[in-house]
This record gives structure tokens, C-alpha cells and sequence, in this order.
């Protein structure tokens, strides 16, 4: 044979392997996704968090919200100042004290929002000491009409000086 | 006569009753938009499974989105009635989507069907055409060739 049967098996071999390749892509079934909440500086870069403010005093800190569960999602995220590290939300529970303001939206499936937002520390914080800023993302649970926790937050500390 | 004319009195007044409820419900199920408070959860959570179920028939639902996002915010500003202006427009996405999710969804699935069956054709196609393509070209490129008896 005038094409060597080698090079002409190698060649069906990866027709067959491409073959299946798109096949299982074009009818791969949906993950289960995921969402994710991150927290970065006024430029919406990530390093250069504040490290220390007053009482009172507004930071401006920016959020972005990613949605990857396959479908379109309404979000929630909760600001809450967390005074140790007992008071931070875990993967399963939300912090427990009390959120201080909120930001609704919604984000599409494969897409994300970011925006600036405005914080102020507690007017009553102890100064020396160091507090967290949290940022709780919750999802709206469409079959019970109520906002659930993802179990998705970020936190920054900061520095509470006079 | 006088029972006779009272009882008539009573079935007209009736009659008008039955027909002023009949245009006030007419009119409330024309507009179910204005009889809904678009911020209840229970209106929010119906626009999220209807996104949700959109989606899951591959159909764009990023206007939608949009709309819903902007329905949110205005909901937590507190502003109703310009949430109720962003929920008539989001209702009437919602409606036409739902009309072009079927056509939309019976596209995709024919479109994934295709796409399979030719993928699936590739290597039994390169099994049986790729010899005869080469030696086709093989011998195209050698026609002019003499053939010499060896001596």
C-alpha cells in the first residue's frame, strides 16, 4: 500500500479520539457550578485593601459577583464588622451579628458583576483594635422565595485608629 | 304590585352588581402586572424560575437579566413604582422569550443532533475515503510520468 498503514491507523485513531472529544463536549451534562463573591480595593484591583481607618470614616472597597451555576441567579450581599475571628461567617453559617447595609442584583449564568460600593466602620469600634469588614454573598431560593447563604464570603481587617 | 316592583328593583340592582364585578375582573386579569406588588418575594422568586427555566431551554436571557437586576435594586431603594414600570417590561421579555423558547429550544436540539451525527461520520468517512483521496492525489500528481520497462 502506497500510504504506510501506520501512519494511516494513527490517523483514524485520532479522528475517532476528536470524534468522541466533541461528541462529549456538545452533550457534557451540567456541573453543579458554583458562585463566588471577591473583594478588592477602589481601583477594583486586588492588593492594595485599606489598612487602617477611623471610626465613622467611609472606605470605598469594590465586589464582584460570579455566577457559574448554569443558570441565572438573584444575589444579596450582606455587610456585616466582625470583631473576631469567632464572629466570621464558615462555608455552612453565615456571621452572626447583625449586617449593617445591602446590595442587591442579579448576574447571568457564565458572567459577573462588579461594583464600588461604600462602607462605614462602626462609629463605636474600639480604637486599637482590629475589626473585619465581611461581605456575605446569599442567593434568592426561588422555590422557597427566600435569600439563602451560598456560603461565600471575603473579609478584609482593618485597623481601627483615632 | 307593590312586592312586584320591589322584587324588579332588586333583580336590576343585581344585574348591575353582577355586571360591575364582571368589568372589575375582566379589567384585574387584563392587568396582572398592576395587581402584583413587584417587590414580594413571591413575584421575585416567579421571575427567577422563569429565568431559570428559560435558560435550561438554551435561550438568552441576558435582557431579562438586566431587567431583573434593575427590578432589584429599585426594589431595595425602595422605589415601587419604578419597579413597577421595570416589571411591566420584564413580564413582557419573559412572555415573548416563552414564545421563542420552544421554536428556540426544538433549534438546539436539532443543531446538537447534527453536530453529532457528523462528528460520529468522521472516522468511518476517514477510514474509507482518506486511501482512495491519497491515491487519487498520488496518481494525479504522477500522471505525466512515463512508465520505463526496467532493464
Amino acid at each position: 500500500m502506497i500510504l504506510d498503514e501506520e501512519v494511516f491507523a494513527v490517523l483514524v485513531a485520532l479522528t475517532v479520539v476528536a470524534s468522541a472529544v466533541g461528541i462529549a463536549s456538545i452533550w457534557r451534562p451540567q456541573g453543579d457550578g458554583f458562585v463566588a463573591i471577591g473583594l478588592s480595593d477602589e481601583s477594583c484591583r486586588i492588593g492594595l485593601y485599606p489598612r487602617s481607618a477611623a471610626p465613622g470614616s467611609n472606605l470605598t472597597l469594590c465586589i464582584s459577583v460570579f455566577n457559574y451555576l448554569g443558570r441565572p441567579v438573584a444575589y444579596l450581599v450582606y455587610y456585616k464588622v466582625a470583631l473576631s475571628t469567632s464572629q466570621l461567617p464558615t462555608n455552612t453559617t453565615p456571621s452572626s451579628v447583625a449586617p449593617l447595609a445591602t446590595w442587591v442584583g442579579a448576574v447571568g449564568d457564565r458572567s459577573n458583576r462588579t461594583f464600588l460600593l461604600k462602607v462605614s466602620v462602626p462609629r463605636d469600634a474600639v480604637v486599637g483594635s482590629k475589626v473585619a469588614l465581611v461581605f456575605e454573598l446569599w442567593l434568592l431560593d426561588p422555590r422557597s422565595g427566600t435569600w439563602v447563604y451560598s456560603g461565600r464570603w471575603v473579609h478584609t481587617w482593618v485597623q481601627v485608629v483615632e | 304590585m307593590l312586592w312586584i316592583g320591589y322584587i324588579s328593583k332588586l333583580r336590576a340592582l343585581g344585574l348591575l352588581t353582577l355586571f360591575l364585578a364582571l368589568i372589575a375582573l375582566a379589567t384585574l386579569s387584563s392587568h396582572p402586572v398592576a395587581s402584583q406588588d413587584p417587590c414580594s418575594p413571591e413575584v421575585l422568586s416567579e421571575v427567577v424560575r422563569s429565568l431559570e427555566e428559560l435558560s435550561s431551554k438554551f435561550v438568552d436571557v441576558g435582557e431579562a437579566v438586566e431587567y431583573l437586576d434593575q427590578l432589584l435594586k429599585a426594589c431595595s431603594r425602595g422605589d415601587v413604582g419604578e419597579a413597577s414600570s421595570i416589571y411591566s417590561r420584564l413580564a413582557e421579555a419573559l412572555n415573548s422569550l416563552r414564545e421563542y423558547s420552544e421554536r428556540g429550544f426544538q433549534e438546539v436540539i436539532a443543531y446538537r443532533i447534527a453536530y453529532t451525527v457528523s462528528l460520529a461520520l468522521l472516522p468511518p468517512l476517514t477510514y474509507i475515503l482518506l486511501p482512495r483521496a491519497y491515491l487519487y492525489l498520488w496518481y494525479l500528481a504522477r500522471r505525466k510520468w512515463a512508465v520505463v520497462g526496467r532493464r
